[in-house]
């Protein structure tokens, strides 16, 4: 799924997610994909007449929603997402971070998304590979999202976890990402630190200056 | 004036250019000497045939109302009906046209995809393209031995051009973003090539094609003046040959006529094609 929706403008929304079905599902009857894809599109909220409009009809965030249903629609095995919102207003990208976030629930597919939105990675995310500035940009950190869900985007920020995290992020990406910069190895194996902030945690020390980080497995 | 539609108002501006134009002409030509002044060589001559001149539009809509409520007789090679002899160019012009989108639209599509046979077929393409199609009637004559496919021939090598390039174009250009959806969704080259591709270039193979059979129609009229034997293009040299300037008139309106309705053909085919990104 890319930044700019790439949707086939010829086809109709319906035929745009048909098109991937169908070529993934070849057995499958023309009723079953169109059902399916149906189904996909209902799940981010488009239903009715509109899925028989050209994508040149449909406003940015619904192009994205077409997007979204067609790549889960698809099942694959991982699904990459290169910062689908990016193009998007914020108040359009927090209802479709929404639908996202059900239509994931719906099918547990692994998503490897891209962002540098904070907010948007700690609200969707369970771990947030932090990389660093190149050259030799790697993978640094490997941040858990300590957050239950289902989460929502007024209630995280009241979670004690949240700006614990978001800090975090912050300082990593304010200055970390610049000092690890260059570096061509981290660690032997170059494998990311795994990071976990957990303010509920009643085993973290509170006189700690620094007892959200643990670094586990390093 | 202002209550009506710019469709009305434009058509009303047509009709009336249409019947000054035709006023005016009408006009412009002198009458037809009255009988009684004949000279005496004119009355040996058996009344003397009219001179000939161009005639006023009357004799021209008289004339199309005569052909055209009896296109199709046929009274031996010379004398066939209007609509005969544009059967036979428009077959001609669709054998041959049928052709060159066969070997055109192909061949365009191979050469888009691989930007080194777009370069290395460049220089042919460009050196082909601008040859009057006639000019190779001597050489089909020779080699094909048959004035029916020679014309044809000609037909064939003055509509590839503009599609073998459009087709090229329009596939060389196809958006990246839309390739590589077909791939995420693990697509065949050969589904790839239907389902994206095509598609995606189909308004400027379209466009190419319209213009191939305008070209094709254009050039069908020289041929068939060359050829001869049948056809609107023989029709018309024909009656000129006969000094008869109301047939000749007749028929290159018609040409126009046929020329639209294949132009519109295509025009509808294009806006079936069109999308809006």
């Amino acid at each position: 799924m890319f930044q700019n929706y790439s949707l086939l403008p010829w086809l109709s929304t319906l035929k745009n997610v048909t098109f991937g079905v169908a070529a993934r599902h070849p057995e499958w009857s023309r009723a079953q994909v169109v059902e399916h894809s149906t189904k996909y599109l209902a799940m981010v909220g488009l239903e009715g007449d509109v899925i028989h409009r050209k994508p040149s009809q449909l406003s940015g965030g619904m192009r994205q929603r077409v997007s979204i249903a067609r790549a889960f629609a698809n099942h694959p095995k991982l699904l990459l997402l290169d910062e689908p919102f990016g193009a998007l207003d914020a108040l359009t990208r927090g209802t479709i971070q929404d639908e996202l976030l059900k239509i994931w629930g719906g099918t547990e597919q692994t998503v490897f998304m891209i962002t540098h939105d904070i907010d948007e990675a700690i609200l969707l995310a369970d771990r947030i590979l932090l990389m660093t500035n190149g050259p030799f940009a790697r993978v640094a950190e490997s941040v858990e999202i300590t957050i239950p869900r289902p989460r929502s985007r007024t209630e995280i920020v009241e979670h004690p976890n949240y700006y614990a995290i978001r800090n975090h992020l912050v300082q990593f990406l304010g200055r970390r990402s610049k000092e690890l910069a260059g570096q061509q190895t981290g660690t032997d194996t170059n494998r990311p630190e795994t990071v976990r902030i957990d303010r509920t945690d009643p085993t973290d020390d509170p006189e700690d200056l620094r007892p959200a980080l643990r670094a586990v497995n390093s | 004036m202002q209550g009506l539609s710019l469709n009305a108002r434009a058509a009303i501006m047509s009709v009336l250019l249409l019947v000054v134009g035709l006023t005016i002409w009408e006009l412009a030509i002198p009458a037809q000497q009255a009988a009684g002044e004949l000279t005496e060589y004119e009355r040996l001559t058996g009344g003397g045939a009219p001179r000939a001149g161009v005639p006023p539009p009357s004799q021209v809509i008289a004339k199309a109302w005569e052909e055209l409520s009896n296109p199709f007789y046929d009274a031996g090679p010379n004398d066939k009906g209007i609509g005969i002899q544009i059967g036979y160019s428009i077959s001609r012009v669709l054998t041959g046209y049928a052709l060159a989108a066969l070997i055109a639209i192909p061949l365009g599509f191979l050469i888009g995809m691989s930007p080194v046979a777009y370069k290395a077929l460049n220089p042919f393409i460009q050196v082909l393209r601008p040859i009057s199609p006639l000019a190779w009637m001597p050489l089909a004559l020779f080699i094909i031995q048959d004035s029916e496919a020679s014309a044809i021939f000609v037909i064939f090598i003055c509509s590839i051009w503009p599609m073998l390039l459009n087709t090229a174009f329009g596939v060389a250009g196809v958006r990246k973003d839309w390739v590589n959806v077909a791939r995420t969704h693990e697509l065949g080259s050969l589904r790839t090539a239907f389902t994206v591709i095509l598609p995606a270039a189909a308004p400027t193979i379209v466009t190419g094609m319209r213009i191939s059979i305008g070209i094709a129609w254009l050039v069908i009229v020289a041929a068939e003046m060359l050829v001869g034997g049948t056809g609107i293009g023989y029709y018309v040299w024909n009656e000129w040959n006969n000094l008869d300037l109301t047939s000749v008139i007749f028929s290159i309106l018609m040409i126009g006529v046929v020329g639209m309705l294949l132009d519109a053909m295509f025009g509808l085919l294009a806006t079936r094609v069109t999308y809006v990104e």
